[in-house]
């Protein structure tokens, strides 16, 4: 059964349609849900959210986008969710400050908790259009689906995203010429 | 190379454009014959690398969060996302024992010292079994539910969307329903009607794409409604019926 097929038989009620479709997407919802919870138990916790989310509306999606971009907008929301929940808590292990100083990204593979104690630095709504666009790969139209934002937007998050987190990961100094292109 | 004195330098927000493809002709020129611009379009994209980087997911972990998906009760609140964690857990402890299994029969059969881990790993596998009987019932074929558990994980009636709905009218076909142990977020509304109020239902619902849950409580001949988000138990809606 190709994709198509396989939600018109999950909608009908085939419960192994259904378990096939969770399981084809799960990773990439458990990668984006990592990468936004930055712990894993979060992560988990937003994974599992974003999974019933898919299975108790999904007769509700009428195929207008495409289902990726459906779960991504699902699981992005679990995310944003989960991190409002816990926005009082301490996440342990993402301290600014672990963050090494000083360190060239271009040197090669950054550490995890680097990437994680970066993307703690940038706002959520931030870092959600920079690991759509960077870890799942969507177009800015697909990310201004996700997150019901215009284009521009989205333009404008990635590239704040993108900077604040490269100069977390590399030279903190950021360059006193440069135009910032805020928006 | 362009001597960069000369041009007004691309910002970050088109470098980040044209890393994408998504800058104009002029600007990946640009990007393209200026040094400086190629030299931050370059660390701009080594920290698009460094978070593209892939993330490991455990195969247990899919296999427990896809069942447990399947057999969550529909009502998502506190109680709900404790069951869910405990459900996860001994599903991935079930995924883990089975493989144990598979890697202990063989060598259980070749080696017949019983006092190895390997060969005490089917002893595993049981164990984690019957803690997944009594963490998730419903995920194991055949187990028998705790009466309880069972009452909490009849499925409510799902009132759909109902942010801008006319809830009266929503709730005037719905059959009451009321008894059983308590809802999630019942107690918060509670807290707004008199003590002893009975509840006559308890249903699922979805509020501006939340999650929510619906308490009707009747109390001096009266019902009121409340719609919560489960996530927070926050009332946004509440009517007299």
């Amino acid at each position: 059964m190709d994709e198509d097929e396989l939600i018109a038989a999950a909608q009908g009620g085939d419960r192994q349609a259904l378990d096939e479709l969770l399981r084809a997407h799960h990773d990439r919802i458990a990668a984006l849900c990592r990468r936004m919870c930055l712990n894993q138990a979060d992560a988990d916790d937003a994974t599992q959210e974003a999974l019933i989310a898919l299975v108790r509306g999904l007769h509700r999606f009428d195929g207008r986008a495409s289902f990726s971009t459906w779960a991504y907008r699902v699981a992005t929301n679990a995310c944003l969710d989960e991190l409002r929940r816990r926005k009082r808590r301490p996440v342990p292990g993402l301290d600014p400050s672990m963050a090494p100083a000083g360190r060239d990204p271009a040197d090669g593979v950054v550490a995890q908790v680097d990437v994680d104690a970066a993307l703690a630095s940038i706002a959520p709504d931030f870092r959600a259009a920079v690991v759509l666009r960077d870890l799942c790969g969507l177009d800015y139209t697909e990310i201004s689906e996700v997150l019901d934002i215009p284009a521009g937007t989205v333009r404008s998050r990635i590239a704040r995203g993108r900077a604040a987190l490269a100069d977390r990961l590399g030279n903190p100094q950021p360059d006193p010429d440069r135009p910032t292109g805020q928006r | 190379m362009i001597p960069h004195d000369h041009l007004d330098h691309l910002d970050d927000e088109a470098l980040s454009a044209v890393l994408d493809g998504e800058g104009t002709a002029g600007e990946a020129a640009h990007a393209d014959a200026c040094d400086r611009c190629a030299d931050r379009l370059s660390t701009l994209r080594a920290a698009a690398n460094a978070i593209g980087q892939p993330v490991v997911v455990d195969p247990t972990q899919r296999e427990a969060a896809v069942r447990a998906a399947l057999e969550a009760p529909m009502v998502i609140g506190l109680e709900a996302r404790r069951w869910l964690r405990g459900s996860r857990l001994a599903l991935a402890g079930v995924a883990a024992a089975v493989v144990a299994t598979v890697i202990a029969v063989p060598l259980a059969t070749r080696d017949s010292t019983p006092t190895t881990s390997a060969a005490r790993a089917p002893e595993r596998a049981f164990d984690a079994q019957a803690d997944l009987r009594t963490a998730a019932p419903k995920a194991s074929a055949g187990a028998r539910l705790p009466t309880t558990t069972a009452a909490a994980m009849a499925r409510p009636p799902d009132l759909g969307e109902v942010s801008g709905a006319d809830l009266r009218a929503r709730l005037a076909g719905v059959a009451r329903s009321g008894g059983g142990p308590a809802a999630p977020c019942e107690e918060r509304a509670r807290a707004t009607r008199p003590p002893g109020a009975e509840r006559t239902l308890s249903a699922t619902a979805t509020w501006n794409g939340e999650p929510a849950v619906v308490i009707v409580l009747r109390s001096g001949g009266a019902e009121h409604a409340d719609v919560m988000t489960t996530s927070t138990c926050e009332i946004v809606e509440s009517v007299d019926l």
